[in-house]
């Protein structure tokens, strides 16, 4: 069954397709609703011929020094502990997911600086704790931002 | 032997390992016999100019190596070298709205711009320093593409005579300072970016301060002082100037001082032009005219660089000069070289630093004495004998003149003998500039004394005389 959980921008260049189970877009919408700072996490699951399914999203503390209600840091011990976790249980690190406050899920400047080419990479917008929307976005080898079908 | 730890996304290029032994005394070291065994990772670890992309993180037990010495940070053979995506980000820095992306839309379409190149328009900062001719076009485009933050520096107000290529400008704002007209023009044009004035010369007194808060600088001034000055500005503080300059049919166009991908800095200026032409050599666009359509293409053409500077779009005009010649339509780029002799860059330059360029350029800074337009009807009507000299070019003496003698800026020195030392002399021309330059040469030169530079020119008369009409 596929499912658009938002609205495409028109013109964009997409790549890989991401399977999102909805039981995890429903935690997304939860978490990002309750929180008054960005949330983020790695995306788990695995990749298949093209297609990316997302078994988890694995929520961890934003670790942003000042400014986390528009920024957010994951350490390097817990990306140590998420590799651990995804390894044990037989899947795969495939991105990572964070939420934008009041703004529109379209990668700032300082994600695409930040981003990981190889890596995917979800936005989960809540707007005013009540209206949500997402997006998600890979850079490709030649850094560029290339968005991702939903499914 | 060091132990190097590889993540998940980069484990496709080591044949799915996760824990490396690599020998090394650094992470430098480290990294290169790691792209040597593995090169597909080269692209993820390690930049051209040597350093770690940004998003990479190196640590060398449990700290980071940039809080240590970076890539020279030493490694024992026991070490764990953990290589780990940065992970970061967040909302801040996300400034296109809906109704911005929606009038960006045919940008965003192109694929090797798209939202990421928007993204880095809205973030950059353009200091444009004049808005005249080549300002007009370039800020126009610069503002409608979303340049985020324009800074624009004129000291200047609209006068009549601009309109016939300054397009930012209408018949209702002569008169208005151009920084204000231009900010309101620009404002309408896109609500959705901030544009700052500065209702000042660009000297270099505040030439540091000014550029300093900027990524990008773009010349649209049409003299030597300010081209040098913005040059070496540029230079100092490490800024990528756009420059354009236009003379009757003729323009041109160069990127100066742009750093590349590999960390290499182009030619600037001075390997171009070393040092100014003498004084008078080649006259301005006041005193040479312009076709008005030559600074519209030129300054769009100035904004085409701006914008793939800023967006990293394209091979950037840089370490090449292109000239416009607007009567035969036809262009040639050059290949400009860095100059040995460059006094700023070159092999015997020295600490570079500001300094007086209008002296620099032969420009004299001493007072001058000066006469205003409404003295000057005073002075018409007291009786008393003066002698008024009018230095413009025949042509513009002929369309409307106040009864002086002709002696073009061109020949003021050799046909001294015509001025008067036994009266008042009023020296004029269209705005005052060259007829002040003219008072210098004369009193350096000749040792006149007695001579007065009227304000604002012929045209400040006229406007005078409409007044009190």
């Amino acid at each position: 069954m596929g499912l658009n959980g938002m609205q495409m921008l028109s013109n964009e260049t997409f790549s890989n397709q991401v399977c999102l189970p909805y039981s995890q877009i429903l935690r997304l919408e939860k978490w990002g609703k309750e929180a008054d700072e960005e949330i983020c996490g790695f995306l788990v699951g695995e990749a298949k011929e093209g297609m990316l399914i997302i078994k988890e999203c694995l929520i961890v503390k934003n670790r942003a020094p000042q400014c986390r209600s528009s920024r957010f840091l994951i350490s390097k011990e817990e990306y140590m502990l998420a590799e651990k976790k995804a390894t044990e249980d037989q899947k795969e690190l495939l991105g990572i997911f964070h939420t934008h406050i009041d703004q529109l899920p379209i990668p700032s400047l300082l994600d695409v600086q930040n981003a990981f080419p190889g890596f995917y990479y979800l936005i989960y917008s809540v707007y005013k704790k009540n209206q949500s929307q997402f997006k998600t976005w890979e850079l490709n080898p030649e850094i560029k931002l290339l968005y991702t079908l939903i499914y | 032997m060091a132990k190097v730890f590889i993540p998940t996304p980069l484990r496709k290029f080591t044949d799915q390992q996760s824990d490396i032994a690599i020998a090394g005394a650094t992470v430098s070291e480290i990294l290169e016999q790691l792209v040597e065994r593995f090169p597909s990772l080269k692209q993820y670890l390690i930049t051209s100019d040597g350093q770690l992309p940004p998003f990479i993180n190196v640590f060398v037990g449990e700290e980071d190596i940039r809080n240590l010495q970076r890539m020279e940070t030493e490694v024992s053979s026991d070490t764990l070298v953990s290589i780990i995506p940065a992970i970061a980000g967040g909302s801040e820095g996300v400034i296109l709205s809906k109704k911005e992306l929606a009038r960006y839309d045919r940008h965003i379409t192109i694929p090797e711009f798209g939202l990421e190149g928007q993204i880095k328009l809205k973030s950059s900062k353009v200091l444009v320093i004049g808005s005249g001719g080549l300002g007009s076009p370039l800020l126009l485009y610069l503002a409608a593409a979303g340049v985020g933050h324009i800074g624009i520096v004129d000291f200047d107000s609209v006068q009549d005579s601009n309109l016939h290529r300054q397009v930012l400008f209408g018949e209702e704002e002569v008169g208005m300072p151009k920084v204000d007209a231009a900010k309101k023009k620009l404002e309408s044009l896109n609500p959705y970016i901030t544009i700052k004035v500065y209702k000042e010369r660009f000297s270099f007194k505040n030439a540091l301060s000014l550029v300093e808060e900027y990524d990008v600088v773009a010349d649209g001034t049409d003299n030597f002082p300010t081209r040098y000055l913005v040059n070496d500005v540029c230079v100092l503080k490490g800024k990528t100037n756009i420059y354009a300059s236009i003379f009757q049919f003729e323009g041109q166009v160069s990127v100066f001082n742009f750093k590349d991908r590999d960390g290499n800095i182009g030619p600037n200026y001075r390997d171009l032009y070393e040092s100014p032409p003498p004084l008078g050599l080649v006259p301005s666009c006041a005193e040479g005219g312009v076709l008005g359509v030559l600074p519209g293409i030129i300054g769009s053409m100035q904004a085409l660089e701006v914008i793939k500077v800023i967006t990293g779009v394209g091979q950037p005009l840089s370490g090449k000069l292109f000239t416009f010649d607007a009567l035969s339509f036809s262009s040639r780029t050059f290949m400009l070289k860095k100059n040995p002799s460059n006094p700023l860059t070159g092999k015997t330059s020295i600490e570079p630093s500001l300094f007086d360029y209008e002296h620099f350029c032969g420009f004299h800074n001493h007072e001058i004495k000066e006469i205003t337009a409404e003295e000057f009807r005073c002075l018409m009507g007291s009786g008393e004998d003066y002698q008024l000299v009018d230095v413009r070019e025949a042509h513009e003496y002929y369309a409307n003149n106040l009864s002086g003698i002709l002696i073009p800026m061109g020949k003021i020195l050799n046909c001294s003998h015509q001025i008067r030392r036994d009266v008042k002399v009023i020296i004029h021309c269209k705005a005052g500039g060259r007829s002040a330059r003219a008072i210098r040469s004369l009193e350096e030169e000749k040792g006149y004394e007695n001579l007065y530079n009227l304000k604002g020119g012929i045209e400040a008369v006229m406007a005078c005389k409409l007044e009190n009409a």
